[in-house]
């Protein structure tokens, strides 16, 4: 009964789902979303090569670590191999992390600045995969530390004013975005804590915020891969970003760019980023598939999820609908925080400023079904990467409460569990956990729970090990 | 080993409270110190019974009987102290044969001051307020023995100082008689008295601000020599301190606590540990500094350390101002840090934090 109610409800969703696409925001729109179908918007086009240049050089975030620091702090304590690896770029960029781009900042000196790729890249099995959210990354620890003491070694006026431009904002946002856990990110806290110290009219940054400050206990996210844009009518967990996706992306910039003539710099590129960004092909599986297993998968997938979550292949097809959490079921936090008080003042200040004009914030009570393109690469898996594995999504009851990922990143095959499709990973129990040991993701904390998507529980085991077999080729 | 590398040697030394990476030219590494010396790490700024009882332990009796005292007169001039410098350094060293087993015995006894400009200009209750810092080492080559003794405060607290005539750290202190180039130094110890004569104008050379002179005499069994370094610390031109500190544990292992602060007296103050254990560093919490609530945030001032042979916690008090005399507090030890820019070979600077053992 249960699955059969569902069932007719995605149908419901999916018949409904495709509006004519729209062009231009409109201003009367409610802050909050409806559930269900979420309508297109024509997105503007872009050069994909000017794009990717754009996103590995540009200064679409122009304050940071002046470069002479940076590097200094390079030769002592040198790069990780993953930071090491080769990216293609201009030659002053070499020796950079992939995740950071040179650009100059408002003195004229170069500064090294964090790039998109921090949240979005992941060296997998030793590739640089762009677009694939780093599910290894580390926001446990307060990021002041770090740039305080790289003051240490700053000189000169120059040097001195672009690291403090710099370090006062990250101490401004800092109690914002520490996260309990290794892996998750905090990006939806750090947009509104930026918001709070920007004047909507100007973008002016102020010292003192202005605007509500979000938790200090951020909701986890799990980041997205790219390769999702060109199928999304709306960006993020809760379909919360509408309209032009270019713009949306700008909320990155807010950090630095102080003036709306700034955020107009960057936007005359930013569509360029997009295009690129929709380009993006999801890793292929480099593991064996049992072709027929997969194609008997397939059949359970199309009768089971795909109503919410697309069809594949020749001719996809995806339905763009934000599911009620009442349906759902999954951890409520981060749409609790979105659709309550803070979150409408977040929203009026997005959709009043210069982002609005082009796009709009409407979160919904609910969570957007994603598509599931190269699905196997994105482990852990729901909106807050409490789940290790697709094997465990399926299983609702098999989920553990404490695990610890066995890896420390996504480098090396051995790591990757291909009965489960996830990154191998322990149980971790109550009694042995080191409450200061960020690696162990602890389901029983506020927005980190593993509930809800119980979709699975009811199929068979044979079931689910087809379905697992054909979700290795999307 | 020549006596100028021995001297730059020890000059690095001198910057680490306990276990630096410090090689002599045989390759000796002066980076294990004993159980012993590591309870007087650890109990370094106390009260200074601790060092005492160290001292008057059996050994250290053992080496003042064993071991003639060098009689040899002399006086050299410039082994005084130069008030003007920020950084002052005396090492007294002795290379003596037992008369009883014809064992050499090689000793440093080091006494460092570092005084501290005093920010006037900045409002903030991390400035520097004039402290000065002073510091006696004692090592023993033979038996790796190191122990260490600071005082980090303000000035006429009485528990350490320099003067005309002596320098002195709580009950260790270094007499200066000089005449023209010649001089006597006398070291005094509650369980043993060595002194130095010199004859001979010490020989002067200039590294920079620096200034190291020396002077060498013989002893009846043996050899001294005396090294006097002394020069202006260098200036930080960066917005950011960084200050460290490092305790060795009685297992030898090391809890580093790190801290930055901006210069300006704005901005945050962050702090973070670190366990320590051969080279391998473990990162505890980070954690920064809330003025009006006068604690660390976001995690509670205290930070657990766990370790083989030792489990306590440690709170890491940031006193609003800089605290004052260790027998001053209640609550247990204080102890006396070293602080140090990021780069290490930049400046040189002291500071204090507090470390409690619970009760």
């Amino acid at each position: 009964m249960r699955r059969l109610g569902w069932f007719t409800f995605c149908v419901v969703l999916t018949a409904c789902g495709n509006n004519a696409e729209q062009n231009t925001i409109d201003k009367n729109t409610d802050w909050l979303s409806q559930t269900g179908p979420i309508p297109a918007f024509t997105q503007r086009s872009g050069d994909v090569e000017k794009g990717r240049h754009a996103l590995l050089h540009a200064p679409y975030v122009n304050c940071g670590t002046p470069e002479r620091v940076f590097r200094e702090l390079q030769q002592s304590f040198g790069n990780d191999q993953n930071a090491a690896i080769a990216v293609e770029r201009d030659a002053s960029m070499d020796g950079l992390p992939y995740f950071t781009n040179r650009v100059i900042g408002k003195t004229g000196i170069p500064v090294v600045s964090s790039n998109c790729l921090t949240c979005h890249g992941t060296v997998l099995f030793g590739e640089l995969v762009i677009g694939l959210g780093n599910e290894f990354a580390d926001f446990t620890q307060n990021p002041s530390v770090a740039v305080e003491r790289a003051g240490a070694l700053v000189q000169g006026a120059d040097e001195t004013a672009e690291w403090e431009r710099f370090a006062d904002r990250v101490a401004a946002i800092a109690p914002y975005i520490q996260l309990k856990t290794v892996g998750v990110n905090s990006a939806n806290n750090l947009t509104a804590a930026l918001i709070a110290h920007r004047d909507v009219d100007t973008h002016t940054w102020l010292d003192k915020p202005q605007n509500p400050l979000p938790p200090t206990d951020p909701p986890p996210v799990s980041v997205p891969p790219w390769w999702r844009m060109s199928k999304k009518h709306a960006m993020f967990n809760l379909g919360e970003g509408r309209g032009d996706h270019a713009r949306i992306m700008l909320a990155a910039s807010m950090l630095c760019a102080d003036s709306v003539s700034e955020l107009n710099e960057i936007d005359q590129y930013a569509p360029d980023i997009r295009a690129y960004l929709a380009s993006i092909e999801p890793p292929q599986y480099p593991f064996q598939i049992e072709k027929d297993l997969a194609n008997s998968g397939q059949d359970v997938f199309e009768t089971h999820c795909s109503a919410c979550h697309g069809t594949y292949g020749d001719t996809p097809d995806y339905p763009n609908v934000v599911i009620p959490i009442e349906t759902i079921n999954t951890d409520a936090r981060l749409m609790e925080v979105a659709t309550g008080a803070f979150g409408q003042a977040y929203a009026q200040w997005f959709n009043d400023s210069w982002f609005g004009e082009l796009s709009h914030a409407a979160p919904a009570k609910g969570y957007v079904a994603p598509p599931l393109d190269g699905i196997w690469a994105t482990a852990p898996y729901l909106h807050n990467g409490s789940v290790p594995s697709i094997g465990l999504l399926l299983q609702s009851d098999q989920r553990p409460t404490r695990w610890r990922h066995l890896a420390a990143d996504a480098s090396d095959p051995e790591s990757y569990d291909t009965g489960q499709l996830g990154w191998k990973f322990e149980t971790v129990g109550q009694a042995e956990q080191d409450p200061n040991d960020t690696w162990v993701y602890d389901t029983t904390q506020a927005g980190y729970g593993n509930g809800g998507h119980a979709f699975g529980d009811q199929l068979s085991k044979a079931q689910r090990r087809a379905l697992l077999e054909y979700l290795k080729t999307l | 080993m020549q006596p100028f590398k021995f001297l730059l040697t020890l000059f690095a030394g001198s910057f680490c409270i306990t276990a630096c990476d410090v090689s002599t030219d045989s390759g000796h590494q002066l980076n294990k110190p004993s159980l012993n010396s590591a309870n007087a790490s650890l109990l370094f700024g106390g009260n200074g019974a601790s060092l005492m009882e160290l001292l008057n332990a059996p050994q250290a009796k053992e080496i003042a009987a064993s071991f003639p005292t060098p009689t040899l007169p002399a006086a050299p001039q410039a082994f005084k102290p130069e008030p003007e410098q920020r950084f002052e350094q005396w090492t007294l060293s002795a290379l003596t044969q037992s008369n009883d087993t014809d064992e050499w015995r090689w000793i440093e006894q080091q006494f460092v001051r570092v005084a501290l400009a005093a920010e006037a200009n900045v409002e903030s209750n991390w400035a520097f307020r004039d402290v000065m810092m002073h510091q006696f080492q004692r090592y023993d080559f033979q038996t790796e023995e190191r122990e260490t003794l600071q005082a980090a405060e303000r000035r006429a607290l009485s528990l350490s100082d320099v003067t005309e005539e002596s320098v002195f750290v709580r009950g260790v202190s270094a007499q200066f008689h000089s005449q023209g180039c010649s001089s006597k130094i006398t070291l005094k110890q509650p369980s043993e008295h060595f002194t130095w004569n010199f004859d001979q104008c010490p020989q002067r050379t200039q590294i920079g601000s620096t200034v190291i002179a020396n002077a060498f005499t013989q002893f009846e069994n043996g050899v001294g020599w005396v090294t006097h370094t002394y020069g202006q610390l260098p200036k930080l031109t960066g917005p950011v301190i960084i200050e460290e500190l490092r305790v060795v544990m009685p297992d030898n292992q090391q809890l580093r606590i790190t801290r930055s602060r901006r210069r300006s007296g704005t901005g945050p103050v962050t702090v973070s540990a670190a366990q320590v254990d051969e080279g391998r560093e473990t990162s505890l919490r980070d954690a920064l500094w809330e003025e009006e609530a006068q604690k660390l945030s976001p995690f509670p001032a205290s930070i657990k350390i766990s370790l083989p042979t030792l489990s306590r916690t440690l709170l890491v008090q940031l006193p609003k101002q800089w605290t004052t005399n260790a027998n001053d507090s209640p609550l247990g030890v204080q102890h006396g840090v070293l602080v140090k820019s990021l780069g290490n070979d930049e400046s040189v600077y002291p500071g204090l934090i507090r470390l409690f053992p619970r009760r």
